[in-house]
């Protein structure tokens, strides 16, 4: 089934494409990257399907319906959204960040100590400010605020930019064990190719906001296209200069 | 004391409902101005513009304003007292809160508006939840500045008829009572240090979340204002309103009236300091009740005369058409006048050789005139000059306790004195003869407001014919000198000793 439709999305930045004629269907379940240069359009793509950036031509449907058929608001409760400067709101406890969109949405429960559960966070840290955490362990809450409302729609962007390469990778795959367990649809913004293949079941390339490539990570690795070559050769150089050692 | 804490709880009271209303437009207009780069401009302009008047001019200007716009409208709009103070203080809080309100949300983490955005928020919940938490230290340092300027620039409100902490600083300054002056400062100066405690208590509150200080702060804050709203006197009565000009005679007339009228039963209440045509301006609109004022300065000011009759027919004359004109009472003369008159140092003169306005004449070229601030824009100088062609070497302009002090020390020759002045005596000064006349009279005028109660005007018929020019000249000493000085009121204890 497909849950996310992407049709001839056209985005202009003054007299440049900023997306070009970009079509995309992503498949329930799925775990998507997005990848390319900077200004390739990689996150102006995602922001339009929770409608941050308003595209000039397109159309974007998710489950079948138009994204624009219904208030914004609303759908923005229904779609996680999870950014690298995590963007915590510092007055509110972990537990009131958690519970924000229930609150908007005016959701009775109370799933805190669930959610800090499942990103692996202690339940102590629910009465704690966000000044007062790691930055692991902030994007961790990040992640737990955005699936509060129990979305089937994840949109990242550079989710894992601003940590620490152990964090990074020790997050990046609890979030994929997240992902097999709620069955979650996911989109994640990446400029790291190596996190791309490692993560993803798909990997989309964009260029010049145009996709050069839409392949599985393995199919990735035998692109002819020599500037998709030349991403993915990155990481592949650098795994075998480090064997080498 | 209680004189004190009246005008202190109306000091709060004016200074408490400016910054109000300063907070119920500054803060919306914050929040549009930092969604919409176009309004945030000429908002921020405006309100800076604003703020580069002086404040005693802001607040003179909204006396007229607000009598045109009464009359053009037809509605009863108070011009004095409350309303213009409140109007010009409203927009002076305006700038520091509403520079702060844009700061306070353009200043908010671009990562936690767009987390705010992404979860859904509307603009409205963004607003609340996220932009007005995290800005409220910053808003609440505004309303302080805000509060802080207010309650300082509240004792200018004195000049248009707000009584506040203001009256005690300005009849002090005048009468030289400096303990006077020294209390209004230190009690408006005492009301900022304490409002501006409470609101940190309760940005305190609001920055570290702590419930205990902001209740304790808005406490505080609702009961200082509470107490600005204790009546200070009961009583019932009906409230007459006296108005006196900027000097010591006028603050000795306006007690011994305040006096009979109270004795006859009145409550009364008191508007001090009020400039020369703004009293008269005042009196046919019924916002004072009662003041005295000098033919002189009614025949040129209002009724734009020029020529100069004999004393009775010009008191005769502004009798018939003062209150043709704006049914102003002319109850009559009190019997002295304050004429202006050119007076020097005994023995400057004697030295000079000059005893009237033409030995003047000849002398002016190498003497120095002190005028007080209107006399050089007045017809009677104009008058003066085409009768006599004095021609002074300087010309300089005082306010009346400094022009004193300049023809004492020798900075001034010749000085535009007032005949009732204490302080031609006790300065040894002689008043130059107008053989030309020149110079109109200044019999003092007791004046009513249209409509006043025939139980008040008889109250106060006693005082008509009864104050000669040495008796005035007198009580002005008691007030004015240096050593031994004495409240206006008691000056008019001592001038009309009634009951």
């Amino acid at each position: 089934m497909t849950a996310l439709d992407i049709a001839n999305l056209t985005k202009r930045h003054g007299g440049r494409a900023a997306l070009d004629d970009v079509s995309l269907a992503v498949e329930a379940g799925r775990f998507v990257a997005l990848v390319g240069p900077s200004g390739s359009g990689k996150t102006t793509l995602l922001k339009s399907i929770n409608r941050l950036v308003e595209p000039d031509a397109g159309t974007i449907s998710i489950d079948g319906r138009d994204i624009r058929d219904r208030p914004v608001a609303e759908l923005r409760h229904g779609i996680g959204y999870v950014i690298q400067s995590i963007g915590l709101f510092p007055h509110l406890t972990v537990a009131e960040n958690i519970s924000i969109v229930p609150r908007l949405i005016g959701a009775a429960e109370d799933r805190v100590a669930e959610l800090l559960e499942l990103v692996a966070l202690p339940a102590e840290l629910a009465t704690r400010y966000p000044r007062a955490l790691s930055g692991g362990q902030a994007q961790r809450v990040g992640f737990a605020r955005a699936l509060a409302a129990r979305p089937k729609l994840m949109l990242m962007d550079e989710p894992f930019g601003a940590l620490d390469p152990v964090t990074r990778d020790e997050l990046g795959r609890a979030y994929r064990a997240l992902h097999e367990r709620l069955g979650l649809t996911t989109l994640m913004v990446t400029h790291d190719i190596a996190e791309a293949l490692l993560l993803a079941d798909r990997v989309v390339v964009l260029i010049d906001g145009r996709i050069r490539a839409d392949a599985a990570p393995a199919g990735l690795l035998t692109s002819r296209d020599p500037d998709v070559r030349a991403m993915v050769d990155v990481p592949r150089r650098q795994a075998e200069r480090l064997a080498a050692l | 004391m209680s004189e004190l804490i009246g005008l202190a709880q109306s000091h709060l009271l004016l200074s408490g409902c400016a910054v109000g209303i300063g907070v119920l437009i500054g803060l919306p207009l914050a929040i549009l101005s930092a969604r919409s780069p176009r309004l945030r401009g000429p908002a921020l302009g405006l309100a800076g513009l604003i703020q580069t008047i002086p404040a005693l001019a802001l607040l003179a200007l909204f006396y007229p304003a607000l009598l045109i716009l009464g009359r053009a409208t037809g509605l009863i709009i108070p011009a004095l007292g409350f309303l213009p103070a409140l109007i010009a203080l409203s927009l002076y809080a305006l700038l520091p809160i509403l520079r702060n309100g844009v700061a306070a949300l353009n200043g908010v983490d671009p990562a936690v508006i767009e987390a705010a955005d992404g979860l859904g928020m509307t603009r409205r919940q963004r607003l609340a939840i996220v932009e007005l938490p995290l800005g409220a230290p910053v808003i609440l340092a505004g309303i302080r500045t805000a509060a802080v300027w207010t309650i300082g620039a509240a004792t200018l409100a004195t000049t248009v008829g707000q009584p506040s902490l203001g009256n005690l600083i300005f009849s002090g300054l005048q009468t030289e009572n400096w303990a006077r002056v020294l209390t209004g400062c230190a009690a408006a100066a005492g009301l900022a240090l304490a409002v501006d405690g409470l609101l940190a208590l309760v940005e305190s509150g609001l920055a570290r979340r702590s419930r205990p200080r902001l209740w304790l702060g808005l406490a505080g804050l609702a009961l200082a204002l509470a107490a600005a709203l204790v009546p200070a006197r009961g009583g019932g009565g009906k409230t007459l309103v006296i108005g006196a000009k900027n000097f010591s005679e006028q603050y000795i007339l306006a007690s011994a009236i305040e006096r009979r009228l109270q004795a006859a039963g009145y409550r009364t209440e008191r508007r001090d300091n009020l400039g020369s045509t703004i009293a008269y301006q005042a009196l046919a609109a019924g916002d004072i009740h009662v003041y005295v004022d000098y033919s002189g300065t009614l025949w040129s000011n209002i009724l734009r005369r020029a020529d100069i009759p004999p004393p009775a027919q010009m008191r005769a004359e502004l009798t018939t058409q003062l209150r043709a004109r704006d049914g102003v009472v002319v109850l009559g003369p009190l019997g002295f006048e304050n004429a202006y008159a050119l007076a020097m140092r005994r023995a400057r003169a004697e030295a000079l050789g000059v005893r009237t306005l033409g030995d003047l004449a000849r002398a002016a070229p190498r003497l120095t005139l002190g005028a007080d601030l209107e006399f050089l824009s007045r017809p009677e100088w104009r008058s003066v000059e085409a009768r006599y062609g004095l021609d002074f070497v300087v010309q300089r302009s005082y306010s009346p306790t400094f022009m004193y002090r300049a023809v004492a020390d020798g900075s001034a020759d010749v000085i535009t004195a007032f005949s009732s002045d204490g302080r031609i005596a006790a300065l040894d000064l002689v008043v130059l003869a107008d053989p030309r006349r020149a110079l109109p009279s200044y019999d003092a005028l007791l004046l009513l407001a249209p409509g006043t109660d025939a139980r008040a005007i008889e109250a106060l018929r006693p005082l008509i014919g009864a104050i000669g020019v040495e008796r005035m000249r007198r009580a002005n000493l008691m007030v004015d000198r240096d050593s031994d000085k004495r409240t206006p009121a008691e000056a008019a204890l001592w001038l009309d000793p009634f009951p």
